[in-house]
């Protein structure tokens, strides 16, 4: 580049020198002419051109300078080029590395996003779960507040429980203190039992010993009881004997007594024997005075019969005078009374044959009538025909008329197609017209037909209708008129009818309230039966259980008859056997085999006690002779004396050393004194 | 009870009326005395305390009698039940209660339960419970001993079932008769009345 300088230097300074020589050849060229001019102007012109060359020069110069500075420019521009692509490279290696590192960078942003988008998304899930968790929590806490509550609770019953079982054990102790008192005041009370024990052993020795006592004692009131009994029927015996005594002595009295009685009953028997014949005759007059009561009655009656038939009898007698005829006896009356009823009979008969004149003729007049009525209405249909005749006449000459007027008009217009034809030709709209005019005209013709058809029909229906109501106008004149003729001509058979008629109706009424009365008293029954549980054998039947509870109490009942019956037999049989005298445990026990009548536990104890008795009685019976048979001989040998009951009471003594065998002193014994008394000496 | 469903079936309605008869037979039969007292426990049916027997060939009979009821009322053949009680010595019939059923046979066919409440028929038949047990201060006294029946009039052409029998329908001549209350269930009426000897002083 330096040397690319210098160079130019060179070169410009050639090119200096170059000009500067031109100059002078321009200048010579320039100005030849002005040679002469002033040196002044020469130098002037000179130095203008010294100027002018040195500008050149100058410019020259700054041009060189310039392009050195240029060069240099271009140069350092190069090296600023070079270091500035150095630097671009560097810048762009920079920059590549600034782009990866900004791809790095925007990828690292972008996983920075996504982790940002992912944390944020777990943000808003843990902090939902947070939330959730926070209520968890909450609920944990109200949870956690309930079991506080609860333990709270829970820890104050506890203290509860414990001042419970602290009381309880006090209880407890309280109670085993008691009870070991207790157990104490058993032991004293066994220990006192124990003592009891021993002297209700001792008791019970003495009460044995007592009840051994007792039943010696008992065995003693037992024989006092049997004196006493024997004393009982002595007294009762004494007192007997009283009675019969003093009854005895009442005897004559009562003989008097008896005697007066039999004349009494005598007496009264007398007297009823009259006071029944008294009441007899009492009834029979009663009976009388009825009879006589009851002719009364009707000889009253009769007398008023009496009077009546007199009456009768004497109007009768005076229906002579006062009929009027000559009458004197009932010939006479009977005479009349057959003339009226021939002349009754003659009337009817003109009656009858009137009436059936009358009928006949009215028969005819209805027919007439009713001929009349057809006649009319006939007439009223011929007018009818003939007013809708002549209204279809007039209908034709209309529609003849319109007809006429319609064809004239087609005429017309069809004159005024023609000739529009024949100046125009426009034949297809004419036809076309021509069509439509004939559209139309058959429509209305149409039309027209349907109108005329439906007037005619409505005609026909009125005319219809007014016959109808003629006719029936024509019959209501007629039945007035028929009415007004029955009412006039025979009112009295009308009247007989009516009344008839109203009588079968009176009485019809009556005999629908007597059965309805009668179906009411039915029902009443009916209704009756039904609660009383009738039934209708047709439509109902009754039903019940063959083992119902009634008839099992029935058969039950007839089983215990039959039994109590059978039990009754047996023991009649047993009883009879009793009376008869047979052995009785033979019988009893036959009886019990024959009647199968189970002897009970108790029977058979009895039994045996008695049995046990019985033989008891016997050995003491048996003992008690022997021992008496000894003391009395032990007391006959050794005193010398026997003594002997002879009856109640009373003893006899009969020594052994009596003069004779049959000596003896009889002894009475009585209570009250200790001596005995009443002593006499038999000899026998 | 029968059912908690709202409204009344035929068989509902069949069951209902069985069990009244149940307990109303075992009140008559406690009031009149047919039994010993001792024989009877208490229960409470219908808002009440009623009698119930606790004999066993009573409680069968009552069982037998009542089931076959059921079903009969179930086929609307029935129409009448009759307590009737006689007197063993004289064999004569001194009481008859009776009890007429009417049947709606139109609900054999539709079978749409009735509009009506249980509360309400159970208001009715304690209303007829209390009247029977009420009618001890005007019926005699029944002082010899007595036995019951049960009679039920069907119709003519029912078919008679095993172990029963038709009979007479034991009706008391010269009776006096009191109508009791009755109660509806919508599709079977039950009419009570009681008919009793005349007692001639």
């Amino acid at each position: 580049m330096d040397i690319d300088d210098d160079t130019t230097v060179f070169a410009t300074l050639k090119s200096f020198k170059n000009f500067i020589s031109l100059p002078d050849a321009s200048l010579n060229q320039g100005e030849p002419a002005p040679a002469q001019s002033n040196p002044l102007q020469r130098q002037y012109r000179q130095r203008i051109e010294l100027l002018e060359a040195a500008e050149k020069v100058q410019s020259k110069t700054q041009q060189i300078h310039e392009d050195q500075e240029k060069r240099q420019m271009a140069m350092s521009h190069k090296r600023a080029r070079i270091e500035l692509e150095k630097v671009a490279s560097l810048s762009a290696r920079d920059l590549e590395r600034e782009v990866d590192r900004n791809q790095e960078l925007l990828g690292r942003i972008r996983r920075l996003e996504e982790r940002e988008v992912e944390s944020s998304k777990s943000l808003s899930e843990q902090v939902e779960a947070n939330r959730a968790l926070r209520r968890t929590q909450e609920t944990l806490n109200l949870r956690i507040m309930e079991r506080d509550a609860k333990l709270n609770a829970s820890y104050q019953t506890v203290s509860i429980l414990k001042d419970e079982i602290r009381e309880l054990k006090q209880q407890i102790q309280s109670k085993q203190n008691i009870i070991a008192n207790q157990t104490l005041a058993t032991q004293g009370l066994q220990e006192q039992m124990e003592l009891q024990q021993r002297k209700y052993q001792e008791v019970s020795q003495r009460c044995q010993d007592l009840q051994s006592a007792s039943s010696t004692c008992s065995d003693h009131e037992l024989k006092i009881k049997d004196l006493e009994r024997k004393l009982a029927l002595q007294e009762q015996d004494v007192v007997i004997v009283k009675n019969i005594k003093s009854e005895v002595a009442k005897v004559p009295e009562m003989e008097k007594a008896l005697r007066q009685l039999r004349e009494e009953n005598i007496y009264l028997r007398e007297t009823r024997e009259n006071v029944t014949l008294l009441k007899e005759e009492t009834e029979g007059l009663r009976r009388k005075v009825e009879r006589m009561e009851k002719l009364k009655e009707e000889m009253v009656t009769m007398e008023l019969e009496k009077e009546k038939i007199s009456q009768k009898l004497q109007a009768w007698e005076n229906l002579g005078q006062s009929t009027g005829l000559d009458i004197q006896k009932p010939e006479d009356l009977s005479r009349e009374v057959i003339k009226i009823q021939q002349r009754e009979i003659a009337l009817k008969q003109q009656n009858y044959t009137l009436t059936s004149g009358c009928r006949s003729v009215e028969r005819s007049k209805a027919d007439l009538q009713g001929e009349l009525l057809v006649q009319r209405s006939k007439a009223l249909e011929e007018q009818k025909k003939r007013e809708t005749q002549e209204s279809l006449v007039r209908r034709l000459q209309k529609r003849v008329l319109l007809l006429t007027k319609e064809r004239d008009g087609m005429r017309s217009i069809l004159e005024s197609y023609d000739s529009e034809l024949s100046t125009n030709d426009y034949t297809p709209q004419l036809t076309r017209r021509l069509r439509e005019a004939e559209d139309v005209l058959s429509k209305t013709q149409n039309h027209n037909a349907e109108m005329e058809v439906q007037l005619t029909k409505a005609q026909e229906e009125v005319g219809a209708l007014k016959l109808q109501v003629q006719t029936m106008e024509l019959d209501l004149e007629s039945l007035k008129k028929q009415q007004a003729s029955v009412a006039e001509g025979n009112p009295l058979v009308t009247t007989e009818e009516i009344n008839t008629l109203r009588l079968k109706i009176e009485e019809l009424e009556a005999e629908r309230q007597r059965l309805e009365e009668q179906n009411n008293v039915l029902e009443l029954r009916l209704e009756r039966h039904d609660l009383e549980g009738d039934y209708d054998p047709v439509k109902t039947k009754v039903l019940h259980l063959g083992q119902n509870p009634t008839s099992m109490a029935k058969k039950q009942r007839l089983e215990e008859v039959e039994a109590l019956r059978e039990e009754v037999q047996c023991l009649r049989e047993h009883l009879r056997s009793l009376q008869t005298g047979g052995a009785v445990p033979a019988a009893v026990g036959d009886l019990g085999v024959t009647v199968n009548l189970p002897p009970s536990q108790e029977i058979l104890d009895l039994r045996k006690q008695i049995e046990s008795a019985e033989l008891k009685n016997q050995r003491l019976k048996e003992v008690f002779q022997k021992k008496i048979q000894e003391f009395r001989t032990v007391c006959y040998v050794l005193t010398g004396y026997q003594i002997d009951i002879t009856t109640q009471n009373q003893y006899r003594l009969t020594s052994l050393y009596a003069e004779h065998m049959d000596d003896s002193l009889l002894f009475k014994y009585e209570e009250l004194t200790d001596p005995l008394l009443m002593m006499s000496l038999q000899r026998k | 009870m029968t059912s908690t469903l709202k409204g009344i079936t035929l068989k509902g309605s069949a069951e209902l009326v069985a069990e009244f008869f149940s307990f109303g037979i075992n009140s008559i039969l406690y009031q009149r005395g047919i039994y010993p007292p001792e024989t009877f426990s208490r229960v409470t049916q219908y808002d009440m305390s009623l009698q119930l027997t606790t004999d066993t060939k009573l409680k069968n009979y009552l069982a037998n009698v009542v089931s076959q009821l059921k079903e009969w009322l179930f086929d609307c053949t029935v129409q009448k039940l009759v307590l009737v009680i006689t007197c063993l010595e004289t064999n004569e019939v001194l009481e008859r209660w009776q009890f007429d059923i009417a049947c709606d046979k139109t609900a054999k066919e539709s079978s749409a339960p009735r509009d009506k409440s249980i509360k309400s028929i159970q208001e009715e038949i304690r209303s007829v419970i209390r009247q029977i047990t009420a009618s001890v201060t005007f019926l005699p006294l029944l002082e010899t001993a007595c036995s019951f029946d049960l009679l039920v009039y069907t119709d003519k052409d029912l078919e008679v079932p095993d172990k029963w029998e038709e009979s007479g329908p034991q009706i008391i001549d010269q009776s006096e008769v009191v109508r009791l209350r009755s109660f509806t269930t919508s599709i079977h009426k039950v009419n009570s009345m009681v008919a009793y000897k005349r007692s001639d002083f």
